[in-house]
């Protein structure tokens, strides 16, 4: 039993040693296009924690009145966003047309709102939606975990009102990415990353 | 028997699902380590975090108010109980920490030294990269740290791999002149070499600043409060020791623990003294070359 003991605490410690942890707090907000065919794509909006903010705030707001104006927005796009690329912007997109990781957005802006810099973008997906329902896949998480990546509270996902479409979200794992881990007391497990399950229609 | 061998494959076994961790944000749009395998938080881990994410927000609002006025205690509270939730989660060169002490005879008094120093090496790093561009170039603070961090943490693994080739030659050699001489016993305490070894797995793991730290001390100079943020560094590293620590001890304690639960001279304790070196070492340099791999990838392509 000691034994048995002994040997978990070494387990424990080297396996919680094994994983890494975020630095960067942030949530997303998704609001759905629309064209006159059905989807064009997402605007993502992340709000970030006091902390980073403040980073962003130091290295760019240039005349320090906490307010970020179209030059330093220039600013932050090529020095603190374009590298996003190399992570296709934490985003992974799936529906019937199959996997999507975006390498292109754009009309990137960034903007201080309650204290916090935000970041807004659109990532262009577009999707016909035609007689029947079109589902689409949407999770946005950090495969480094450098930053860990809420949904934004109480609306992750918004729909603009439309004469054409309608649709609904749910939240809920993505049961198709399997991550295999060992947990803290040894014992093997699987995770999956929570993603937004949105169905879109056309209205009769 | 069956118990050594597993708590062996363990040591072996484990898998380390996380490569090097940059910043996403910064850097040129080059290949980057992000294509590593996947390290969605565990939902054991997942508690940790949202702890995290609250008590940084309570740390920022007690920086705000300390700008104002406000009582200093209250805010070292706070970066000590960040610091220490920082630790318990994920990282801080506890695995190396740890399988240096598998690898190597230590005292449990070496453990708490071997844990302080690599904590308080940890947050100062940071304080002084963090000060040193703030005082010297007054801007992109976050970004430049970005990149030193990156340079010092491939310096870091290449050093941790090297050591742990290093340990493992040692492990080897004294298996294969114990096989010539007398059966040896557990030695209990280190010599000459193990201080080096030693300083130089605390130096090599401890080198490397804590983006952590470092958020705290860009924060704490935006609100023009350069002291209260060494102070908070200081009470974070502290926060952090009391898990490097706690972690150096279970393996000094684990290993002598198990090593003690069998016959004193016997085949097998001998048999598991020398496996527990070689793994440990073995564990070091894996640790080593997958955070290095990211880097190597890069180098190569």
């Amino acid at each position: 039993m000691k034994r048995a003991v002994l040997i978990v605490i070494i387990g424990t410690t080297i396996t919680f040693g094994a994983f890494t942890h975020p630095h960067v707090f942030m949530d997303t907000r998704i609001e759905v296009a629309y064209d006159s065919r059905g989807m064009a794509g997402f605007w993502i909006t992340w709000r970030f924690d006091k902390v980073f903010t403040c980073g962003i705030l130091m290295d760019f707001d240039c005349d320090k009145n906490e307010r970020l104006s179209p030059d330093e927005v220039k600013v932050i796009e090529a020095r603190a966003f374009s590298n996003l690329v190399n992570y296709r912007y934490f985003i992974y997109i799936g529906s019937s047309e199959g996997q999507h990781r975006p390498s292109e957005v754009r009309d990137f802006t960034a903007y201080m709102e309650g204290g916090r810099v935000h970041y807004r973008f659109f990532v262009p997906y577009p999707l016909s939606v035609g007689a029947g329902e079109v589902r689409v896949n949407v999770a946005v998480y950090d495969e480094t975990f450098f930053c860990d990546i809420g949904y934004a509270e109480p609306a992750a996902l918004l729909l603009p009102a439309s004469d054409i479409f309608s649709g609904e979200y749910t939240i809920r794992e993505d049961r198709g990415i399997h991550i295999d881990y060992i947990a803290n007391d040894g014992s093997a497990g699987s995770t999956f990353p929570r993603q937004i399950v949105l169905t879109l229609r056309r209205k009769p | 028997m069956i118990g050594a061998l597993f708590a062996l494959l363990l040591l072996l076994g484990t898998p380390v699902v996380s490569a090097a961790q940059e910043n996403p944000f910064f850097g040129s749009p080059a290949p980057s380590p992000a294509a590593s395998p996947v390290s969605v938080p565990t939902p054991r881990l997942r508690f940790l975090i949202d702890a995290q994410r609250s008590i940084r927000e309570l740390l920022a609002e007690a920086v705000e108010h300390c700008a104002s006025g406000g009582g200093v205690p209250a805010l070292l509270a706070l970066a000590f109980a960040y610091g220490l939730l920082h630790a318990l989660g994920p990282g801080h060169r506890k695995m190396a920490l740890a399988a240096y002490f598998v690898a190597r005879p230590a005292r449990p008094l070496r453990g708490v030294t071997a844990g302080a120093a690599v904590a308080l090496l940890h947050a100062g790093a940071a304080v002084m990269i963090i000060y040193g561009l703030y005082y010297l170039f007054k801007r992109t603070v976050t970004a430049a740290f970005s990149s030193v961090s990156s340079i010092l943490e491939l310096a870091s693994y290449a050093a941790i791999t090297l050591l742990g080739l290093i340990l493992l030659f040692l492990a080897v050699r004294g298996s294969l002149r114990e096989r010539k001489t007398a059966s040896k016993e557990n030695s209990g305490e280190a010599g000459g070499s193990e201080k080096q070894t030693l300083t130089a797995i605390i130096l090599s793991s401890g080198v490397v600043p804590c983006p952590g730290t470092a958020l705290v001390l860009i924060f704490c100079l935006s609100q023009n409060l350069p002291w209260i943020g060494a102070l908070a560094a200081l009470a974070m590293s502290a926060g952090m020791a009391v898990v490097t620590i706690g972690v150096s001890l279970a393996a000094i304690l684990g290993k002598q623990g198990l090593l003690s639960a069998l016959p004193r001279g016997s085949r097998l304790s001998g048999a598991l003294h020398r496996g527990l070196e070689i793994g440990g070492a073995v564990l070091i340099v894996i640790f080593g070359l997958f955070m290095l791999s990211p880097y190597l990838v890069r180098l190569l392509s």
